[in-house]
């Protein structure tokens, strides 16, 4: 018997220890799996934790090893575990891709030579790296105020900075007529990999490559003779580009770019302003268009998303256009829009209702365009051009993801240059919203959720264990 | 196995055990809604799961602490040893029963979603899979604590011991420590295996997964794992005695 019972012993200890070694193995084995594979299924609407197709295509070329260090203090923040969760995807769809945490408080040497760089950075930041190549990504690029994650965003698009041959495709805003460039709109073109430069057309000539894209942005002073004539000869190269106008920031008198479009594009800009008020925006003078049929903005449809645009000029087609020239309209007003002359007659009637002069009915506000060009070699080229009756079109509203334009934007200079060399991976929502509680409602819900129920199961208890002991 | 479910759950809801816990359950929880969402206004319940598991602490002792401990004191745990019952049923059996009274309180829970969405627009998906992290995280201290208590007669004992250990777990993830930049050269590999180990006992690390929403098998077979490897201690630890 006590023989049995030394073996039972030693048998059971055995077991334990066995036990204990097998779960530790099977989860060191499921931990080192998951970085190679994803174990992992995301269950946020918006799929913020899992690579879009576009990503994992832009992944799948890189073959170099890539370092992605993650700047800390040694703490994890949610926004830090989200940055963390994004790219861990990174590293299971390519080896070459490691992700690792620094603490750089611990660990100053590992980012000695970045410090000048990283020193105004926030914690959670990226330093991406390959071999002497560098990119940092601040943390603050991560997230929107209105809850979106731009996190594959920022991510992707820096990675692709390391792949030969996709070197960020440039776009060019015109400088030296008062124009007027909006940050959102740069932002937005930064982050989906476009190089933004500037430059004096008067000055300087129209960039050299016909792929490339200039936008002209509510001038507030025409362009001379010249500078029409190297944007023609531009657009005759098979060029890109984007005009817009705008009833308060650009001129509106501006003969030689308007003569331009109605004589070479058959595109007349309406100097007036469109509203609607009744498809407005609450608290804003934002309004609600309908998008056209195109490219561009068929994707957008599909989303369900609502395009705005603010009061803005609109654009009709010239009845002597050339057959050879195909205007589309991206984004047009509802039946119900009105125009007044001008932004001064606004201001004299004090208010944005419709009044009796007022043009009414539908107005385009966004127009793309297309030439086929033939060369002295008659090489076949297409210019592309979009014009806009306001340079709001792709400001305030561009940051605001609930509309679509800023994919109106990304979709434009990638319909541009033929879809080539940009990054269109879209911001994505973040789970969760604001509730609308007052501050009733909250002590009523507190009362309720934290004394009437728990006190109420607790009185059950009470009640059941007094009957019983008693009965 | 049915026969001593069916004893346990009763016993639960006889006794003012079952209601004990649901009290502090609800109470604790309802709190950490109330601050996270309710009171921010907002329908992410990320923070509310980073925080709400803490709740553990103080009443998964309540559902454990009695389960073998109270058995030895009472000497009834001769009945059940003597009983035609195997070991591996017995534990089950009190493992399941416990998990039952959980799940109906974690179940009560899941009425926040209702509310914020008379407010709001709550993410359901996301939300449903932190409440599957609750409740796994829920049932691994469950085993825990039936293994606190297999092995003392003491509830006491058995109850403190359960809190202070998932305390100790709870803390871990917040211990910000690298036994690698301590132990260099010749001990670099014990370095790595320490930093190994704590990161893999931590519960916060795993838990954030299913906060954000997502849902990890990692993070899963962890729970499932370690509360299996309990109830084998468990059985073991019974069947000892049974021996002896």
């Amino acid at each position: 018997m006590k023989n049995k019972k030394f073996r039972y012993s030693l048998n059971s200890k055995a077991f334990i220890v066995g036990a204990v070694i097998i779960v530790l193995l099977l989860n060191a084995i499921l931990i080192s799996l998951d970085s190679k594979i994803p174990l992992e299924f995301d269950f946020t609407e918006d799929k913020i934790y899992a690579l879009t197709e576009e990503s994992e295509g832009i992944v799948d070329k890189i073959e170099e090893p890539i370092e992605i260090l993650i700047l800390t203090t040694g703490e994890d923040t949610q926004s830090i575990s989200m940055v963390k969760n994004v790219l861990d995807k990174y590293s299971q769809r390519n080896s070459a891709i490691t992700v690792r945490e620094v603490d750089v408080i611990k660990n100053p040497a590992e980012v000695q030579a970045y410090v000048q760089e990283i020193a105004s950075m926030n914690i959670g930041s990226l330093l991406i790296r390959q071999g002497e190549r560098y990119e940092l990504v601040n943390a603050t690029d991560f997230f929107s105020q209105n809850g979106y994650s731009y996190i594959e965003r920022v991510v992707t698009t820096k990675l692709a900075g390391f792949i030969d041959g996709m070197t960020a495709s440039s776009v060019f805003f015109t400088t030296g007529h008062g124009e007027q460039i909006s940050n959102s709109t740069t932002k937005v073109l930064e982050m989906a990999g476009y190089q933004i430069e500037q430059f004096d057309s008067l000055s300087k000539d129209f960039p050299e490559d016909g792929k490339s894209i200039v936008i002209i942005s509510a001038p507030q002073s025409d362009f001379s003779v010249e500078e029409i004539d190297k944007l023609d000869k531009f657009l005759d190269r098979g060029g890109n580009v984007q005009i817009y106008f705008d009833p308060i920031y650009a001129s509106s008198d501006l003969p030689n770019l308007q003569n331009y479009l109605r004589e070479d594009w058959g595109i007349v800009r309406n100097t007036h302003v469109v509203l609607d008020s009744g498809n407005m925006i609450e608290n804003s003078t934002y309004m609600v268009g309908v998008l056209g049929d195109h490219e561009i903005t068929n994707p957008v449809k599909e989303s369900q998303k609502r395009a705005g645009y603010s009061p803005a000029n609109s654009f009709t087609v010239a009845a002597d256009k050339s057959t050879g020239i195909e205007i589309h309209t991206l984004l047009s007003t509802y039946d119900d829009a009105f125009a007044k002359a001008s932004v001064e007659a606004i201001m004299e009637e004090g208010n944005l209702q419709k009044s009796a002069n007022d043009e009414s009915g539908t107005f385009d506000v966004l127009v793309a365009a297309t030439k086929d060009i033939d060369n002295v070699d008659n090489e076949v080229f297409t210019g592309k051009l979009i014009v806009g009756g306001s340079v709001l079109i792709f400001d305030a509203l561009t940051t605001d993801t609930r509309f679509a334009n800023e994919d109106i934007l990304l979709n434009s200079v990638n319909w541009m240059n033929g879809g080539e060399a940009s990054i269109t991976v879209r911001a994505k929502a973040i789970p969760g919203g604001v509730m609308s509680l007052t501050v009733t409602q909250f002590w009523i819900w507190l009362a309720v959720l934290v004394l009437v129920v728990p006190v109420a199961i607790l009185a059950c208890g009470i009640v059941i264990f007094v009957k019983r002991r008693y009965k | 196995m049915k026969a001593i479910y069916k004893r346990e759950l009763r016993a639960y809801f006889k006794t003012p055990l079952g209601y004990i816990f649901l009290f502090a359950y609800l109470l604790i929880t309802s709190a950490v809604f109330t601050l996270c969402n309710l009171l921010t206004q907002q329908t992410s319940m990320v923070f509310f799961f980073s925080y709400v598991n803490l709740v553990f602490i103080f009443v998964i002792p309540v559902l454990t602490m009695r389960l073998f401990a109270e058995e030895r004191k009472n000497k009834t745990d001769q009945l059940l040893l003597t009983a035609p019952v195997r070991i591996v049923d017995i534990v089950l059996g009190k493992f399941l029963a416990a998990s039952t009274v959980l799940l109906i309180g974690v179940a009560a829970t899941t009425l926040y979603i209702p509310i914020m969405e008379l407010y709001g627009t709550p993410a359901i998906a996301e939300s449903m899979i932190g409440y599957l992290g609750l409740f796994l995280t829920g049932l691994l201290f469950i085993a825990l604590g039936m293994f606190m208590s297999s092995i003392t007669e003491s509830q006491v004992i058995a109850a403190i011991s359960t809190s202070v250990i998932i305390l100790f777990l709870w803390l871990l993830g917040d211990v910000n420590i690298q036994f690698t930049e301590v132990l260099t050269g010749a001990l670099a590999w014990l370095g790595s295996a320490l930093d190994w180990l704590m990161n893999f006992i931590s519960i916060t690390n795993r838990l954030y997964d299913f906060a954000l929403g997502t849902l990890n098998l990692v993070p899963v077979f962890y729970f499932v794992s370690l509360a299996g490897l309990f109830l084998f201690l468990t059985v073991q630890v019974i069947e000892r005695r049974r021996w002896k």
